[in-house]
Formats: C-alpha cells, sequence, structure tokens
C-alpha cells in the first residue's frame, strides 16, 4: 500500500514538472519582448581575479598579487586564487612559492580538474625551473592523465 | 685714576692714528662709538646665528611626522555579511560623521537598514580609491546591494578607507596631517588673518601700530588682555623657540620674524603656520595643524568645514586648552560669536551664513570614537614586526603609512567578550588578579585579525600575547599524535594509557598521571587525543621518540628552545599565545605552514609602496596526516575535552580544537579554529598563581564566547586523496576506554588501514549524494534531448 502511494506520488510530480515545461515554453513562444534583466553585478572576487590576471599578463605583479590577497579576504578557498599567486611567483622567478602556491590551490580545487591540471602544468615548468626533472616529469604525468 | 690713563694712553694711540678724527670730538662720545662698533659685531653674528637657524629649520625636514597605522580596510561587496550596525561602528571608528543629507566625504547616513555614505579618498598599496557617494543596503545580515548615490549605478565592490588606529610618535607626542597651501581652504586663510593679523600681506614681519595698540590696551587694563604678534611671530615663537616670557625671547621672535619674512613668501610662512599651530590635546597626542584639528573636532576633511567650524578652529588659536570646544563648550561657543562677528564685519561670510554659524551646533558630531592608540597590543605587535626593518627614528619621522591586517570588528569583540567573561570567571573561582590573552588571525593566509595583550585592552604594558611564555600543556598532544600518525600509527592504533615510570634526565625518575588520575587500558589513538590522556600520549610519543616529536612541533612553527626530555610530550615547554597561534596555523592552513602577519604594506609619505609584506605558504607535512590529526581535534570538540563549547557554537560548525591546563591549573589555553578563522586563548595570573580553572572551563569559555559574536563559518575539512573511511570495530580496548564495545567511523590513510575494519564511503561523498538533486536537474531528466 505504502509503495504504491509512493510510486502515485512519485507519478504525480513527474507530472506535474511536464505540465511545467509546458506552460513555460507556451509562455515563451507567446511573449515578444522580454525586458533585459538589469545588469547583475558579478561576484566581487571574481572581478578582482580578472583584474589580476590582467595586471599579471602586464606585468605588475604587485599589483596583481594585492588584488589577490584582497579576493582572498573574500573567499580564502577558492583555488583559482592560489593558482594566480603561483602564477605570480613563476613570473617573478620565485619557483619554490610556485610550487608551494600550486600544492595549494591543489588541495582547494575539489572537482575542478581544469584548475588541477593548470596547477599540474605550472608545477611541471617550475620543477623543472628548479632543476628536479623527476619531479616535473611527475607533475607533467599528473596533468596529462587527469 | 688707572683708567683714565689708559683711556688717554688709548686716545692719544687713536689720534696718532688719525682714525675717525672728526667723529672724536669728546672722550664720551668715543666710549659709545666703541661699543656700538662691538655691539654691531656682535649683533652681526648673532642674527647671522639666528638667520642660519631659522633657514636650517625651515628649509630642511621641518617637522616630524609620525607613521601612522591603518587597520584592513572595510570591505563592501554583496552577499558580505555585516550587520547595519557593525557597518555602522566601522564607519565611527574609520573617522566617518553622522549626518543628515550626506554630501561630503566622510559623512554617513542611516536610515535603518540603509547606510548612505561619501567615502574618503584613500591610498591603497595598489593605487588611490577614490572618494564614492555610495548607497549600502543591508538584508538578512547581509549587504543586499551597494549603489553608487549619484548616478543610482550597482557596484560589486567597494572599498572604505580605514580606520586610523595609532601612531607611532616621537617623544614630543606631536602629530599633524600636513597640507599644502593649495588645500588652505580660502575662508579659513581670510578668518585667520582677520582675526589674528590683519596687516599679514603688507608687513615685513613686525606690525608696530598692532603691538603699541596691545600695550596700550593691555596697560590699561593692567593684564595681559591682547597681543600684538604677527603670525609670522606666532610661527617663530611655535617653531623655534620655548614659550618662556622674556624680553630676550622677545627680541629673538622679532629678529627671527624678520628674517623669516626676508627669506620666505608670504604663502610659505602662511602654510608653515597652518601646519605648526598647536590646537588641541588627544591624551598623550598633541593636536597640531588645522588639518589634524579639522579630523579631530570634526571628523572632517579641511576643505569640507564650514562657517563655524572655521571660526572654532580659529578661535582655539587663542587658547586651545582654555576654548576647548568639548571640555568648555560655553567658553568656546562665545569665542566662535566673536569670530563670527569678525567674518560678517570683513565680508567673509553673509549675513545669512552667519546666522546660520551662529545658530549650529558646537561639535555636530554626537559620538565620537577615536581609533588613536585604542589597541595598544596590537600596535606593540606591529611596531615589533616593524622595527625588524625600520630603524625607530624612521618609524616616528618619515611619516610612513603602515597598512595592517587588524579586523577592528573582531578586535571588538574579542576585547568586549574578554573583558566580560574574565569578571564572570573570576565570580565563579571566587578569585583574583586573573589575566588573559588571546589571538585571532585568518584561518588560510596567516592574517592576525585581532589580539588582546590583557584584560584591559585600552592599557598598554605587560602584552600577554606576545610575552607571557607560559607551559602549553596539552596543546602540545596534537604534535606527539601526527608524528604517530606519520609514523604509520593510524586514529585507531591501541594505545596503552597505563602508568609509566621513564628516567628523568635531570635525575631521578620522571612518573607521570592523567588528569582525572584513572588509568583507562587500552585506548585507539583517537580517544587519547580526544580526550587528552597523559599516559597514552606519554606511550605514544616515547615509541616514535621525543626527538622526533620535537622535530614536528618545529614543522608546525615552534621557535625558541624545545627541550627534548620526555615531559616535553605533556607540554612541559613555555610558549607565547602568539606562538602557540603559528603552531596551530598549520593545522588550520591543511599542513601549511604560513607566518602569520600583522603588517600588509608599508607606504612612504609620499604614497609610494616602500615594502610589502606578502604571503608565502609552505607545505611541511603530508595532507593526509593533517587530515585525520584535524579530524580528530573535531572530535576533540565534538565528543572530548572540548565538547562544553557547544553551549557557545552550534555543532554544525564542526569546529575542531584543544585544551591544554598546566601543573596545578596555572594556566589554561584553548587553541582551535573555525572554517574561516583560528584563534587562541590564554588564562593565567601574571605572578603564576593556580587559578583553579582548566582549558576547558576557562580559555574554552573565553573562546566560545568570542568565536560566538563573530558569525564562524562551518569547518568542513577537505578530504585528501589517498583517505579511505572504514568502520572499525572494539578490539581489545580497555575496559576504561569509551570505545569499549563499540564501533567507529575514522579515516585512514590508505595503505594503513586494519585488518577487520569495514570499508565504507567518505561521509563527505554520502552528504553529497544525500542532497537532493535541484529542480534543473530535475528538469534535465525530463528532457529528451
Amino acid at each position: 500500500m505504502t509503495r504504491n502511494n509512493k510510486y502515485m506520488g512519485y507519478l504525480l510530480t513527474k507530472l506535474s514538472l511536464l505540465l511545467i515545461i509546458v506552460s513555460v515554453l507556451l509562455l515563451n513562444g507567446c511573449t515578444t519582448i522580454t525586458p533585459l534583466p538589469e545588469k547583475v553585478p558579478s561576484a566581487p572576487a571574481a572581478d578582482l581575479l580578472s583584474e589580476a590576471e590582467l595586471d599579471i599578463q602586464a606585468g605588475n605583479y604587485n599589483r596583481a598579487e594585492l588584488q589577490l590577497e584582497r579576493a582572498m579576504r573574500m573567499e580564502p578557498r577558492n583555488g583559482q586564487v592560489w593558482h594566480l599567486m603561483a602564477r605570480i611567483r613563476y613570473e617573478q622567478g620565485d619557483y619554490g612559492q610556485t610550487v608551494q602556491f600550486c600544492l595549494k590551490s591543489n588541495t582547494l580545487a575539489g572537482d575542478n580538474l581544469t584548475l588541477k591540471r593548470q596547477n599540474w602544468m605550472l608545477l611541471e615548468k617550475a620543477y623543472t625551473s628548479l632543476g628536479e626533472t623527476k619531479k616535473a616529469e611527475e607533475a607533467q604525468h599528473k596533468a596529462a592523465t587527469l | 685714576m688707572a683708567l683714565i690713563d689708559i683711556f688717554n694712553k688709548f686716545k692719544d694711540r687713536v689720534k696718532e692714528a688719525g682714525i675717525i678724527k672728526r667723529l672724536m670730538r669728546s672722550p664720551l662720545k668715543s666710549v659709545f662709538a666703541l661699543l656700538l662698533i662691538i655691539t654691531g659685531v656682535v649683533l652681526t653674528f648673532y642674527v647671522v646665528h639666528l638667520d642660519i637657524v631659522i633657514r636650517q629649520k625651515f628649509d630642511g625636514k621641518r617637522w616630524s611626522l609620525p607613521a601612522v597605522v591603518y587597520a584592513r580596510p572595510l570591505e563592501l561587496f554583496i552577499g558580505r555579511a555585516i550587520t547595519a550596525d557593525q557597518l555602522e561602528e566601522e564607519l565611527l571608528l574609520a573617522g566617518y560623521r553622522r549626518e543628515s543629507g550626506v554630501k561630503d566625504p566622510g559623512g554617513y547616513e542611516r536610515n535603518g537598514e540603509t547606510i548612505q555614505l561619501v567615502s574618503r579618498d584613500f591610498h591603497f598599496a595598489d593605487g588611490l580609491e577614490k572618494s564614492l557617494p555610495l548607497t549600502v543596503s543591508i538584508s538578512g545580515n547581509r549587504i543586499d546591494t551597494i549603489l553608487r548615490s549619484d548616478s543610482g549605478i550597482n557596484i560589486s565592490l567597494a572599498r572604505i578607507d580605514p580606520a586610523r588606529i595609532g601612531s607611532f610618535h616621537p617623544r614630543q607626542h606631536e602629530d599633524r596631517i600636513l597640507i599644502t597651501k593649495e588645500e588652505l581652504p580660502a575662508m579659513l586663510v581670510r578668518t585667520l588673518i582677520a582675526v589674528e593679523d590683519k596687516k599679514f600681506e603688507s608687513h615685513i614681519g613686525l606690525d608696530p601700530l598692532a603691538i603699541l595698540r596691545a600695550a596700550f590696551i593691555n596697560l590699561r587694563a593692567g593684564a595681559t588682555i591682547q597681543g600684538g604678534s604677527t603670525l609670522t611671530q606666532q610661527l617663530v615663537k611655535n617653531f623655534y623657540l620655548t614659550s618662556e616670557q622674556t624680553l630676550w625671547r622677545k627680541f629673538n621672535e622679532a629678529v627671527m620674524a624678520l628674517l623669516l619674512e626676508a627669506h620666505y613668501s608670504k604663502d610659505e610662512i602662511l602654510t608653515a603656520y597652518a601646519n605648526e599651530i598647536f590646537l588641541g590635546q588627544d591624551g598623550g597626542r598633541a593636536v597640531h595643524g588645522f588639518a589634524l584639528a579639522a579630523q579631530f573636532y570634526f571628523r572632517r576633511n579641511l576643505g569640507d568645514l564650514k562657517a563655524d567650524q572655521i571660526a572654532v578652529l580659529v578661535g582655539i588659536v587663542k587658547g586651545p586648552s582654555y576654548y576647548d570646544p568639548r571640555r568648555n563648550p560655553e567658553r568656546c561657543r562665545e569665542r566662535r560669536a566673536v569670530i563670527l562677528d569678525i567674518m560678517q564685519q570683513e565680508k567673509i561670510i553673509t549675513d545669512d551664513q552667519y546666522h546660520q554659524a551662529l545658530a549650529s551646533e558646537l561639535l555636530g558630531t554626537d559620538r565620537v570614537m577615536s581609533g588613536f592608540n585604542r589597541f595598544p597590543a596590537f600596535l606593540d605587535l606591529v611596531r615589533r614586526q616593524l622595527i625588524r626593518d625600520y630603524h625607530e627614528e624612521d618609524l616616528t619621522s618619515d611619516g610612513l603609512k603602515i597598512l595592517t591586517t587588524l579586523d577592528p570588528m573582531v578586535q571588538k569583540q574579542v576585547e568586549q567578550e574578554m573583558a566580560e567573561s574574565l569578571a564572570e570567571l573570576e565570580k565563579q573561582t571566587e578569585s583574583k588578579g586573573l589575566e588573559g590573552a588571546m589571538v585571532i588571525s585568518s584561518r588560510e593566509n596567516g592574517e592576525i585579525l585581532a589580539l588582546a595583550g590583557g584584560r584591559k585592552s585600552f592599557q598598554s604594558g605587560f602584552n600577554r600575547a606576545l610575552d607571557a611564555k607560559r607551559p602549553v600543556g596539552s596543546l602540545i598532544k596534537p604534535a606527539v599524535f601526527l608524528t604517530a600518525l606519520m609514523n604509520g600509527y593510524t586514529l585507531a592504533s591501541p594505545l596503552d594509557d597505563m602508568p609509566i615510570s621513564l628516567d628523568n634526565p635531570g635525575g631521578g625518575r620522571w612518573e607521570p598521571d592523567n588528569f582525572d588520575h584513572r588509568y583507562h587500558g587500552r585506548v585507539p589513538l583517537l580517544e587519547a587525543l580526544v580526550f587528552s590522556y597523559n599516559l597514552a600520549t606519554v606511550k605514544a610519543g616515547t615509541e616514535v621518540g621525543v626527538e622526533q616529536v620535537v622535530q614536528t612541533a618545529r614543522k608546525l612553527g615552534a621557535e625558541g628552545k624545545l627541550p627534548p626530555y620526555p615531559s616535553f610530550l605533556l607540554g612541559a615547554v613555555s610558549m607565547t599565545p602568539l606562538e602557540v597561534a603559528q603552531l596551530y596555523q598549520t593545522f588550520a592552513s591543511d599542513g601549511f605552514y604560513v607566518p602569520q602577519r600583522a603588517i600588509s604594506s608599508v607606504l612612504g609619505a609620499d604614497n609610494r609602496l616602500l615594502q610589502r609584506y606578502g604571503l608565502s605558504v609552505e607545505q611541511r607535512f603530508e595532507p593526509q596526516h593533517i587530515f585525520l590529526i584535524n579530524t580528530a581535534l573535531q572530535r576533540a570538540v565534538s565528543e572530548g575535552t572540548g565538547s562544553s563549547l557547544s553551549r557557545n557554537l552550534s555543532p554544525s560548525l564542526h569546529t575542531a580544537g584543544k585544551t591544554g591546563t598546566s601543573d596545578d591549573l596555572r594556566d589554561s589555553w584553548f587553541a582551535g579554529f573555525t572554517g574561516d578563522r583560528l584563534a587562541v586563548v590564554w588564562l593565567g595570573t601574571d605572578d603564576n598563581k593556580p587559578i583553579g580553572l582548566t582549558g576547558s572551563s576557562g580559555a574554552l569559555v573565553v573562546w566560545g564566547s568570542v568565536m560566538a559574536g563573530l558569525n564562524p563559518q562551518p569547518l568542513d575539512l577537505d578530504e585528501p586523496p589517498g583517505i579511505v573511511w572504514a568502520r572499525v570495530y572494539d578490539n581489545d580496548y580497555g575496559a576504561g576506554s569509551n570505545y569499549k564495545g563499540g564501533s567507529d567511523l575514522l579515516p585512514f590513510v590508505e595503505e594503513t588501514i586494519p585488518s577487520g575494519a569495514d570499508l565504507v564511503a567518505s561521509p563527505a561523498i554520502v552528504e553529497k549524494k544525500n542532497r537532493a538533486p535541484n529542480m534543473l536537474e530535475r528538469l534535465r531528466k525530463w528532457l529528451p534531448w
């Protein structure tokens, strides 16, 4: 009996969902003018990250670092922030810290495979610069097999 | 007789030489001429000397500018957790003034949950942040929208100029904000001249008529009621001379005034005057110059002052203490009326302005919260970090801007709760003299957000957070067990919590005991940490070797002497709260050593970036081992020695932490972290007396009450690869073990799963799977493509 009820409930939810989809599609067909949504500001930390990336490209490493530190205060566990810190250190020729920031970024990357790959690729370059060829090879392998 | 002889001889000689014959018709005249010549020469030398004195100071660095220390800037962004009260508090601390109809920088107006403000220009390390008119709406204790008040455009992020929290004074304790001639408002200049020195533009440094007039008035009154000094003379007096009232000083003053006028333009002299003049006292700090006085009295930039405020400032030139608008408002009001009269007569202000100014409030701002040296303990830390890179003199004279990591909201919470909890604890234990210290830092980047050096935050003096080196007790245990985990132990490894007797390096035997004086028999490692069993800890520590544990403590960040004796395993090592914080920072940031920082940047007086104190990290431990130890520290709070924390903090925060108690209850410690912050609390007395409090009945209480007010974020440990969860069953734990006869779900490093354990999915993954799929995902299932 209970199993039956459950099944009925399940069927009903699916049906109602179907109804909603159909009505949404119909409504969309009817509307002629959809007002543009007001420009919603993007996530503040993301803004700082893109600014930092521009700064890195322009060679303003100090400024980029300051932007990242601001972003880090808002989102301390955003792996992307730590990756960009690693990139700054790499550009500055501090390969030891490049490695460390990449490792930190990896611990915060979670399911973000793209970020992990970026970290391993940068790790390969940093290890190569440090003359640690074995570690560089390992990093390359990780980047390729992720 | 002899004198006349000498004189005659001299006269004859002069006559013979035929010098200035015509001038010396009589002996008297010749004496006079000689004296004149000598005086002339001496005077010339003296004037040349004064000239050098004047030019040296005027051309050189005229003022020593203290280094000014700033808190971290408040970042306003959509979604930021903050209440309207907190935002208002921040603004007040940053020197904002409450007013209706906000127009000028540094003002704000609050309507319920909406705050309108105009930020001020501020040079950050990454450049100038321009003043912006902002309207910030808060809803549900979060920032909902930020609009530009002028254009109505949405903004996602804005940075408010930070609070000035202190400065490093030279010995004289003079403070000022230097301004240029262009920054001097015309109304102020005209009023100042009209009141103090009408002939300023035309005189040569002195105004003889004014002196005569003053002398006449003073003579008639029989007292000094009017001064005839020009602005130049006043400047000279303040700048070069002492305040003693002697004829000699008056003479010096006059000569130097003439010299100053001869060398420098009126603009230069006026600007120097505006920067030099003493205008009030703020505790130990002397307020000099109009720009700082504008901030001090009105929380406004000089350029934004209204007529009545300019009248107050010009009025108090005559006697900053006598006419102090805060202490002697009536006198100051009368003085202001006098100045306003002059302003009206001289047509500096219109009749309308005059009446408006006359009726306006004296100070306007209802609440005054000076940020100056309000946080002496934190400033002390900043100073100590700076002194490694700068000379004392640079700090007190070069006008450096020190941008720090202090979070005023956190600091206020620490100060308030510290004072209240300590008073409460004293009442409970019927003791006196209980002291405390606390350090709070950001979990990931090691920035120190707040620091308490004692229960009375306003008192500078003994900074216990930095200087009280105390035995850390059980706070060291995580280092012992981390070492064990690094050596193949697991959280389930059985340890004997049984009597132990070891050789004491100082001779004799060392026989430690458990806090509850009981033996718990065979217990899992987890239990030994969670319930802080001494004997099982010593067992594990001696098995892996004390030397190794000391190494671990060093890798965690401990510095100084760490004696490798067995008693080290139970915390017979003294550390300051700050040192403990550095050690626990490594646990909090997942095994990465992050040097704690109180300073982020140093700028020069010209706003150029001089020095960065950047972030650095170093992975010192395998993430798997740290994950295990942090999981155990979470369990110490959820079910062990830290469980009373649930009175203040929700168990859903999964806080990690450890209690510590030294022998005879002399020191009470708690160190722990949430998802966003790390904090360490120490309690004890300055003369090292027993306080009758354990880590959990003392420090933990303070820790909990402080953190509860900081909107802590939950600590969700990121599970590194290579961790496997398994259910372990009681094998042969002793009768005294809490795990006797039960089972437990524990994380393991993959290779170390004990036999007989059931592998299970990670709780983190299970939780993710259980989470209901959202609407969109459900919808997608229905779509045919």
